[in-house]
């Protein structure tokens, strides 16, 4: 008996990393648009951006503002304008690297939360939708109330994060999903982040997505 | 007065319930704010996708839109990326060991990925906690020393 559920949890453990490694390239058209308020000064980048998870590289095309090549592996961003090398410049931690990962190793509609010690505390159902409420790890309470998700048709489609005073810091909203292979893709992601004094607005599409 | 008082207290606990509920309906209201805030950039990259124009040539058709919208003339890794800098809430790790100690340090570990920019993110709250501690330790012993000194 023992043999046979440790088979099964083997089995599984395996299946779930296939799955997680089925898919390695994300390649999209893509538009960046960013409004921050007190400078009210505004960002439009347009162009073709290429993910590979297995190298953690990615490489944007610009064409609009200007065209460039943005080589982006290992925190370093090489920005190129026709083959010439024209800047470098070590990055932090970069999020649309989470973005694309996150799309490629689709795994649960809960933000990976769940994963990192969140507990749903609440849930509201009403037609197919989800409200869930969920409270952070103990790690996280020092900044962080709560965090609220909204699921419909089993896909993620919003997330409000809370700091402790209950204020919005920031709400992302996932929009026009599109299987594509098996992967659900949200076309479009616009969210808020809300700091002391600034208000950033951003909103990312994508058009023309291959995965692999 | 028993009763008023119930009244008040059932009444008062529905009005709470209901302020902190969150339905789909508030939700897509928050997403149509961002969408508002947007409006002229969606209406700038319907214009460049339809007629194919370069910042340049933007300008000169639609000067007044550009303005209105203080479009910047070239594409910046800092607001493509500054979102992700990597500390916790945006908070540089030194604040975060310097406010929370030790905690704080543990925060920017355990909340960031694995790379050079954590290990300098937790070095800098290593320093905040160093600095927050040797800055208690000053003021402790300068009201001791004065308590002391006050007393002979």
């Amino acid at each position: 008996m023992t043999r046979t559920i440790s088979f099964f949890i083997l089995t599984c453990c395996f299946l779930t990393t296939l799955h997680a490694q089925k898919y390695h390239l994300f390649q999209a058209g893509f538009s960046i648009k960013e409004k921050r308020t007190g400078t009210e000064k505004s960002t439009l980048m347009m162009g073709k951006v290429s993910y590979d998870n297995h190298l953690n590289k990615a490489e944007y095309f610009l064409s609009f503002p200007q065209k460039e090549r943005w080589v982006i592996q290992d925190s370093t961003l090489h920005k190129y304008v026709g083959d010439s090398l024209v800047n470098t410049k070590v990055l932090g931690q970069v999020n649309d690297f989470i973005m694309f990962k996150n799309i490629l190793e689709y795994k649960d509609n809960d933000f990976g939360l769940s994963s990192a010690g969140f507990v749903i505390t609440s849930v509201q159902e009403s037609d197919e939708e989800l409200i869930m409420e969920w409270e952070p790890p103990s790690t996280f309470k020092t900044f962080l109330k709560k965090v609220i998700t909204h699921v419909k048709d089993n896909l993620l489609m919003g997330i409000v994060f809370y700091d402790v005073e209950e204020k919005e810091i920031n709400k992302t909203f996932y929009e026009n999903y599109q299987i594509i292979k098996d992967l659900p893709v949200p076309m479009k992601i616009v969210s808020q982040y809300s700091g002391n004094e600034q208000q950033l607005y951003k909103s990312i599409t994508f058009d023309n997505v291959v995965v692999e | 007065m028993k009763r008023f008082f119930l009244l008040a207290f059932v009444l008062g606990a529905c009005l709470s319930l209901s302020a902190t509920t969150t339905n789909p309906g508030k939700l897509t209201a928050k997403k149509e704010v961002i969408e508002q805030q947007l409006s002229d950039l969606n209406q700038i990259e319907k214009i460049i996708k339809e007629e194919g124009l370069t910042y340049d040539q933007l300008v000169a058709k639609y000067p007044n839109l550009v303005e209105k919208t203080q479009l910047s003339a070239s594409a910046s890794e800092d607001g493509m990326f500054e979102n992700a800098s990597g500390t916790p809430l945006g908070v540089p790790g030194f604040w975060w060991g310097f406010c929370l100690g030790w905690v704080g340090m543990l925060i920017v570990y355990l909340t960031m990925d694995e790379g050079s920019s954590r290990k300098k993110q937790v070095m800098n709250a290593l320093w905040g906690c160093v600095i927050a501690y040797a800055l208690f330790f000053i003021v402790y012993v300068g009201i001791v020393g004065a308590s002391l000194a006050s007393l002979y």
